[in-house]
């Protein structure tokens, strides 16, 4: 029985090799190359062991690949940084243990090492498939689990039925703990998977920067608009939805950056818009929303102008300048956070700061001669700032087109693009626009976040993909403050209306990866995105907060009493069942027709003091009660002689006589 | 054994003494809540822990699918009780017997059990409270099923022993719980002394008698050949006889009984009872074998020459229980 000396069936070995791969199958795909390929060979080395071919191997052979792997590690992570290679780690040390794995104590480090290798799988991966691979993984772990404590081989299909059921048993338990048990947040800072999730746009943007994007059809982010106390549920107009993300202040020439320091002045965890921002609304709109932002590993997060709320449990949210609502740390996994947004807004109408206006207004020397020469003889003219804004637009409507596949720009792209190309997409007419206004005096920046969004009626939110991914420009204007100007909306207005495959050429629509927009395949897409989407708000988001809600719901409050008598009643009714099932279910399955009858008479028997003796027959045993008790002699040995006709002449239509016989005993 | 089982551990007497209080010696019983014990086991603790290490990392990567492997791994834990327990509940054990041994021997104890359920019961262990390393004995039964299961324990000295507690034990399916009864029986066996092959004194091949006296039947030598009678023995039968159509014939021997061995306690010259015992143990085999006629005289108790197996057995019987008739229990 001691775990140490105990060795292992060789069924069981074969069960918790499989468990062990289907466990880092996953895991291998962040893993470096040399890492499937060890663990190949680690299992070819050890079904020659199994085969009795190969020897185990001697303790200077297994040192000394434990240090290749230990080198192999350091090469293929120098600076280590992240979690992978504490993954990496865990995993060449399960995987080596395998070669000397004979033992039970052996086998049980293999099966908890898989526990965490399913647990490891989580950091990488969120999604529904993953969580319902991982439960496969459960079950192979524990059928492997189950073949090293049965003291004989058992069968395949008996070893698989009782680990299903041990499974099965644990996952109702389970969803009730899930529920009610209290979440935390984090105890400390842990080192993060550094693959996990890296589309989306970095800080800067440069020709051709967002039309790559846009092949991307992966959703960016899931927003659901919550209705006020009275119900009412404001949704933003097409034009509306503009999800800032990034203010581009600062351009080079060729690129446009966020030109500010990370770390803002005020301090963390205001979710609140400074006071001292300079914002008026101008009606009690508002848009009240959450979103759900995929893994971007950055730190800026996306919302409607004018934020004047960010508010998030699992991000540490705060404003830098501009509105520009932020994470402390980048955003690694799927978090959730929610706005107030006061869509009718001027911002510094009065006046710019000398600051924010001289870096609003600068321009590289030597760049785009054609394009400042152009807004400088619009200036000339005498046109004030409304009129030049809109000869810009103008101009972009007439001759020029929106295209995913603009020509290849040189040093003054925005020249070649205004004076030659005339062909391209947002970020060209976002960039050239602000240099226009900038050449002509009016503050400008460029702006990319994502614009548009799917409705998915099924579970009532807007999904933003990739492809939404746009730029556009905010400019100054003395009266009315930053006011957004979108130039694409000019050049192809069906682009902010409708999409952006609406907006492009036929030959073009193929190129954009929106998902089947409007075939029957688009409804399938938006089934599967809307189980995604309640996955992400139930399961993988479902925090303090929406725990509370969800409690709140069903108990009718939050109380503590309320909550442990919830927990306690569910998993012990539950429990109960397992037990029921478990302890009495075909316990008497076996017995005959007769036999079960004759239980009876026997049970109505003990509970006056007579039990069987050990051998006695049922005539013998009738016998003896009846010399204590001769006035049962007439019923018992009736009862007795009709069993016998049962058993030895085989009468089985005898039983319901004996049954009632039986049940009408009077035995006083 | 681990040495989590250490029954000499001052809590493990408070639970026998709690045991004894509740619980009543029969030759036979059904497991059920009232003599079933379970409790983590090292492995399970050792589960424990491993749950709380992956309830931190999930909630500090704030990661509900790690937080909902931890739960799930928790409700493991707690259902695994009730399949350990259910594994043992329902079986019904019954004490069927043991033979007779020899001090220093192994005794094996028989039990009749019996699974009445629709279902296996796996990776049964079962042991005796004192037994030594290695005895113990692995079962599983079938759905419906019963077997005999033999449980083995050494018995150092002679004398009526009762074997003090059984334990069965399982740990299926997960290891993780250690479900286990203590069952006490009504139950004994009658250990022989040691044989010790030691000289007899002279003096004990008394009663010699003449050849010829004392004809008994039974024996060596052919004297006679009888019509066969039901009951005589297989081997006796003339089967020479029968092949030359002449009926079943028995064919009678009988030895001439040389003397009557009186093998008297109170005269061997060893000071020490035990070995004494031996010796005439050892000599009460020897005898039996060469079919000597052999009579024992203890302090208090004197049994006739005879032979044959009974005769044996009263013999061994009256070394065996020699100053301790009442049982006791088998402690070391």
């Amino acid at each position: 029985m001691s775990l140490q000396s105990a060795s292992v069936a060789r069924h069981a070995l074969v069960w918790s090799f499989v468990a062990q791969g289907v466990c880092i199958l996953p895991l291998l795909y962040f893993m470096p190359y040399w890492m499937p390929l060890m663990w190949l060979g680690v299992m070819l080395w050890r079904i020659q062991i199994y085969r009795g071919a190969w020897p185990f191997p001697v303790t200077k052979i297994k040192l000394s690949l434990a240090g290749v792997c230990v080198v192999a590690l350091l090469a293929s992570y120098p600076g280590i940084k992240g979690v992978e290679p504490l993954i990496a780690f865990l995993i060449v040390s399960i995987v080596l243990k395998v070669v000397e794995m004979r033992r039970r104590a052996d086998v049980l480090l293999v099966i908890f090492t898989g526990f965490f290798a399913v647990a490891a799988q989580f950091l990488f991966f969120q999604g529904m498939l993953i969580a319902i691979y991982s439960i496969f993984c459960c079950l192979v772990l524990l059928t492997a689990w189950i073949a090293i404590y049965g003291s004989r081989i058992l069968p395949f299909k008996q070893l698989l039925i009782a680990s299903s059921k041990a499974l099965a048993h644990s996952l109702p338990v389970m969803v009730v703990l899930f529920i009610v048990l209290p979440r935390f947040g984090s105890f400390w800072q842990v080192p993060l998977a550094n693959e996990a999730g890296s589309t989306g746009f970095s800080d800067s943007m440069g020709p051709g920067t967002l039309s790559e994007l846009t092949k991307s059809s992966s959703p960016a982010f899931r927003v659901n608009f919550i209705a006020d106390e009275n119900g009412n549920r404001i949704l933003p107009q097409p034009k509306e939805r503009y999800w800032r993300g990034l203010v581009l202040d600062d351009f080079d020439g060729r690129q446009w950056r966020y030109g500010r320091t990370w770390m803002m002045q005020h301090g963390y965890n205001s979710n609140a818009v400074p006071v001292n921002w300079e914002v008026e609304t101008r009606s009690d709109r508002r848009f009240e929303y959450e979103v759900l932002i995929e893994p971007h590993n950055q730190r800026w997060l996306f919302t409607l102008m004018a934020p004047e709320r960010v508010a998030s449990t699992s991000l540490k949210t705060q404003f830098a300048g501009d509105f520009l609502a932020f994470s402390r740390y980048p955003v690694t996994s799927r978090a959730k956070y929610s706005v107030i947004s006061a869509p009718d807004y001027t911002i510094a109408s009065e006046q710019l700061g000398m600051h924010d206006r001289s870096r609003n207004l600068r321009l590289p020397e030597d760049y785009n001669p054609l394009t400042v020469a152009l807004a400088e003889s619009w200036v000339e003219e005498g046109l004030l700032e409304n009129d030049i804004i809109e000869r810009a637009l103008q101009m972009f409507q007439s001759s020029f087109y929106y295209t995913l596949r603009p020509p290849v720009l040189g040093r003054h792209s925005s020249d070649e693009f205004l004076f030659e190309s005339k062909r391209g997409f947002c970020e060209h007419f976002a960039s050239s626009f602000t240099i226009l206004m900038r050449a002509a005096g009016i503050p400008a920046r460029v702006v990319v976040g994502y614009q548009g969004g799917e409705y998915n009626p099924l579970e009532d939110y807007f999904l933003i993909r990739q492809s939404d991914a746009h730029a556009w420009a905010e400019v100054w204007l003395t009266g009315q403050g930053w006011t957004r100007v979108d130039p694409t909306a000019a050049v192809a207005p069906s682009r902010i209306e409708d999409g952006l495959s609406a907006s492009l050429e036929e030959e073009e629509q193929s190129m954009v990866s929106s998902g089947f927009r409007g075939s029957w395949m688009s409804k399938v897409q938006m089934r599967i995105d809307a189980l995604s989407f309640s996955w992400h708000r139930w399961v993988l988001g479902y925090d303090a907060e929406r725990q509370k809600q969800l409690l709140k719901g069903m108990l009718g409050g939050t109380e503590f009493w309320r909550i442990a008598l919830f927990a306690l009643l569910s998993t012990g009714g539950m429990l109960f069942v397992i037990f029921l099932w478990l302890v009495l279910r075909n316990k008497r399955a076996h017995l005959s027709a007769e036999a079960r009858v004759y239980r009876v008479l026997l049970g109505k028997l003990a509970k006056r003091g007579f039990k069987p003796a050990q051998g006695e027959t049922p005539l013998q045993f009738a016998e003896r009660v009846a010399q204590a008790k001769p006035q049962w002699k007439s019923q018992l040995v009736l009862a007795v002689k009709l069993l016998n006709v049962i058993l030895y002449q085989g009468r089985t239509d005898e039983i319901p006589r004996l049954r009632r016989l039986i049940g009408q005993m009077s035995l006083d | 054994m681990n040495k989590f089982l250490n029954y000499k551990a001052p809590w493990q007497k408070f639970f026998f003494r709690w045991l004894d209080k509740r619980s009543k010696v029969d030759s036979a019983y059904q497991l059920a809540s009232k003599n079933l014990y379970i409790f983590p086991s090292a492995l399970g603790f050792a589960f424990l822990v491993m749950i709380v290490v992956l309830w931190l990392l999930g909630t500090n990567y704030q990661n509900n699918l790690i937080l909902a492997l931890s739960y799930l791994l928790i409700s493991l834990f707690v259902v695994s009780i009730l399949h350990t327990y259910a594994n043992l509940a329902g079986i019904e054990i019954q004490f069927k017997g043991v033979p007779h041994v020899f001090a220093g021997e192994v005794s094996q104890w028989g039990f009749a059990i019996k699974n009445e359920h629709a279902k296996s019961r796996e990776n049964i262990f079962a042991r005796w409270q004192f037994a030594e390393e290695g005895e113990d004995v692995h079962f599983a039964l079938d759905a419906s099923s019963d077997i005999t299961v033999n449980v083995p324990l050494t018995v150092p000295r002679r004398g009526v022993f009762q074997p003090g507690r059984l334990m069965l034990e399982s740990r299926y399916p997960l290891g993780l719980l250690r479900c286990w009864t203590w069952l006490k029986w009504n139950a004994h066996v009658v250990v022989y002394p040691q044989p010790l092959a030691k000289p007899l004194p002279r003096a004990f091949a008394v009663d010699e008698l003449s050849d010829g006296d004392h004809p008994v039947s039974g024996g060596d030598d052919f004297s006679a050949l009888n019509n066969y009678k039901p009951g005589d023995s297989l081997k006796h039968i003339a089967w020479k006889s029968f092949a030359k159509d002449q009926g079943l014939m028995t064919k009678e021997f009988s030895q001439n009984l040389s003397r009557e061995i009186w093998m008297d306690f109170s005269q061997m010259k060893q000071s020490d009872t035990e070995e004494r015992l031996s010796i005439l143990c050892h000599w009460a085999l020897a005898f039996h074998l060469q079919n000597e006629n052999y009579g024992l005289m203890l302090p208090g108790t004197i049994i006739e020459p005879g032979c044959g197996d009974n005769h044996r057995a009263e013999v061994l019987n009256a070394l065996a229980v020699f100053g301790c008739e009442m049982p006791v229990d088998l402690r070391r």
